[in-house]
């Protein structure tokens, strides 16, 4: 099924605004491991979203302009021991389309919603 | 066996990536290669410090088996300057990949399981010989298909060729012999691509 040019599907809607939460707390970029995190808690989802979605998505969203990427410093990733991270940051056509994404949902509702309690 | 699901499943995940951006831009496959990486290594993280090494090793596998038809379209959009050989064949062999190292996956986890509550293996004799039959099969395949393959694209064929060995060896352990050998071969493979990689990233910069 082929998508319509410009619209937002409900993963790259939930990567745009969990980018949007975790810059609200501080942290202006992120790696993809982090944002299926937190994409995770905001959706009381059951796990990780799967590794060939979550990067396809971003892809797609970078390609788009909606997202921004580099590559870390090496010399950072060299002193914690750990491979380098790519890291993303949301431009601002990413918050302009993640708004009238929202705007134009039946709910019209800008919060992240729970697709599952943890009663 | 927390430890050993853990290194499968990471592993798992990292020769799956191989395969599916083998052959692909320099650029693009690096870039691909390195963000799982850091990924799995963010998982290793939490599984060692957390300590519940099996529910992460299944949140990996879930990870990729979920994600696998997602890689599958990236590459086949990512691929449009390749020929339909390059295209199709590690596609193909993608599928079949994901269904016997699947297979594998959950017989080990299940008869594994079952052994350590009721010391004795569960799954009928028969289901575990059709099993075996299967993977020798591919792996016997992957072999054939990676020396066939080995002077045309070197770097995939080897990955086919150790693949298939350890699935070989792995069954048929008594099998040193052939094994080193493949391996051997397969090494000689690797490098060989490593050296042709290294002249196509030369002359693409």
């Amino acid at each position: 099924m082929r998508r319509k040019p410009g619209l937002l599907v409900p993963l790259e809607i939930s990567i745009l605004e969990a980018s949007l939460i975790l810059r609200s707390r501080g942290a202006a970029e992120f790696h993809g491991f982090l944002i299926a995190k937190e994409v995770k808690k905001q959706e009381a989802a059951r796990r990780l979203t799967a590794h060939g979605t979550l990067y396809k998505a971003l892809d797609r969203l970078e390609k788009a302009g909606l997202l921004e990427s580099r590559w870390e410093d090496p010399g950072i990733a060299a002193q914690e021991h750990r491979p380098r991270r790519r890291l993303y940051q949301t431009t601002t056509a990413g918050e302009k389309a993640l708004a009238q994404a929202l705007a134009s949902q039946p709910d019209g509702q800008p919060q992240l919603r729970p697709r599952r309690t943890n009663v | 066996m927390n430890t050993f699901l853990l290194r499968f499943a990471l592993a798992l995940v990292r020769s799956w990536t191989r395969l599916y951006t083998a052959g692909l831009a320099p650029t693009l496959r690096h870039a691909r290669r390195a963000e799982i990486d850091c990924d799995l290594w963010e998982h290793e993280r939490e599984a060692f410090d957390s300590g519940v090494r099996t529910r992460v090793a299944f949140d990996i596998f879930f990870r990729w088996l979920l994600g696998a038809p997602d890689d599958l379209a990236w590459r086949w959009a990512s691929a449009g300057q390749l020929t339909i050989w390059r295209k199709t064949v590690p596609v193909i062999l993608g599928g079949l990949t994901i269904c016997v190292a699947g297979m594998a996956f959950a017989a080990m986890v299940i008869d594994n399981i079952q052994y350590m509550q009721e010391s004795k293996h569960i799954i009928p004799g028969d289901v575990l010989m059709a099993l075996s039959i299967t993977l020798a099969a591919t792996g016997f395949g992957f072999i054939l298909i990676g020396f066939g393959i080995m002077k045309r694209v070197p770097g995939f064929a080897s990955l086919l060729v150790v693949t298939g060995s350890v699935t070989v060896g792995i069954l048929f352990f008594w099998l040193i012999a052939p094994l080193v050998a493949a391996v051997a071969l397969s090494a000689y493979g690797l490098y060989k691509a490593g050296r042709i990689r290294k002249q196509r990233d030369v002359s693409v910069v």
